[in-house]
């Protein structure tokens, strides 16, 4: 037996940790060769050199106040500790082998594809109003035909990310408020189109196209 | 669980997605759809409702002076040469829309008639515009509209 496999011998002895077998084969080494149980003394006041050491390093640590400054930094409420894992069955049968294999590899499919499905339906459900990311919304009115008591009012955008409005007011002063809601006396972003006194023919401050 | 699985997972959920929108998207592609939400809009502070949330922006830049929406109703349908599609308006009044054909690439002539209002327009796809004015409840009403 080699240097090295008789210390981790030794070792494991003082830890306790050898077989029955073990434990004789090494009694009986140490009762033929006289050096071996040197080498355990030498372990053993190793062993209680260090323990003593230890002590008094640890004696000198204020654990109390260690502990204190530990809580302390903890925020006031701790997460709650998640439930240990349950044990899993030794055996299982093949059928309950199957459906877990299928949970396993195409739930992620599956709800992947639900996700796309959800998404989907929120985008092109009848109850949302698209909006293109694109800016604009030049919509040419090529002719009005007004014969009711409403004016007509039709403003263009002029800058990106306006809107054509199309107006139907009951009196002129309603329009003014309402194209022109600051009250700086125009509409800020929108060049407006009056039709005619016959109603026919709009005559548009600027070709949208 | 290996990177190949999680790949072939991943490929397996987007080709499901791609199959799903696709199919979505070829049901919409028959034709020109006109979408019109019929709006109210008040002075009165209020939340915008949030099936308008997509065109908040759009509105609130539009109609400064009006501080709530809230969505009446919205409609869909399908365009196609000689066919109307009419919105039911509040207070016994429509708004009717007539395809007149293509004026160009992706713009659409189209007819509106409000009450005795008619229009003649030339709408592009996806530009939303407003027609506006019309008095409903301390408020008035609002007609978003949108063609694809």
């Amino acid at each position: 037996m080699s240097e090295l496999e008789i210390d981790d011998l030794l070792s494991r002895h003082l830890d306790g940790r050898l077989s029955p077998e073990e434990a004789r084969d090494l009694e009986q080494r140490m009762a033929d060769d006289s050096s071996l149980a040197e080498v355990l003394d030498a372990f053993n006041h190793n062993g209680d050199l260090l323990r003593a050491h230890l002590d008094v390093e640890l004696g000198a640590i204020d654990f109390d106040a260690f502990t204190q400054r530990v809580m302390d930094a903890l925020p006031a409420e701790a997460p709650a500790a998640a439930p240990a894992p349950a044990a899993r069955p030794a055996a299982q049968p093949a059928a309950q082998g199957l459906g877990d294999r299928f949970r396993r590899f195409f739930m992620p499919v599956l709800l992947g594809a639900a996700v796309a499905a959800v998404a989907t339906w929120f985008v092109l459900r009848p109850g949302a109003v698209e909006l293109d990311d694109v800016p604009g919304g030049e919509v040419f009115v090529d002719s009005v035909s007004n014969d009711g008591p409403q004016t007509v009012l039709i403003s263009q955008p002029v800058e990106e990310g306006g809107s054509t409005i199309i107006w139907l007011l009951e009196d002129e002063l309603d329009a003014a408020d309402d194209v022109d809601p600051d009250g700086d006396g125009g509409a800020s972003n929108h060049n407006i189109g009056k039709p005619d006194g016959e109603g026919h023919a709009l005559p548009l401050t600027e070709d949208p196209i | 669980m290996t990177i190949s699985t999680w790949i072939r997972r991943a490929g397996l959920a987007l080709l499901a997605s791609l199959a799903l929108v696709s199919g979505a998207s070829a049901a919409q592609a028959a034709g020109v759809t006109l979408k019109v939400a019929v709006v109210h809009a008040t002075k009165q502070p209020g939340p915008t409702d949030p099936d308008l949330a997509r065109i908040r922006g759009q509105l609130e830049k539009a109609f400064a002076g009006y501080k709530s929406f809230k969505q009446l109703a919205n409609h869909q349908f399908q365009l196609e040469p000689g066919k109307k599609a009419s919105v039911k308006l509040p207070g016994n009044k429509n708004a009717d829309f007539a395809y007149q054909g293509v004026a160009g690439k992706g713009v659409h002539k189209v007819g509106l008639k409000v009450g005795n209002n008619e229009f003649d327009l030339r709408i592009p796809e996806r530009r939303l515009f407003f027609q506006a004015g019309l008095p409903y409840q301390g408020g008035m009403l609002v007609l978003a509209i949108y063609l694809r």
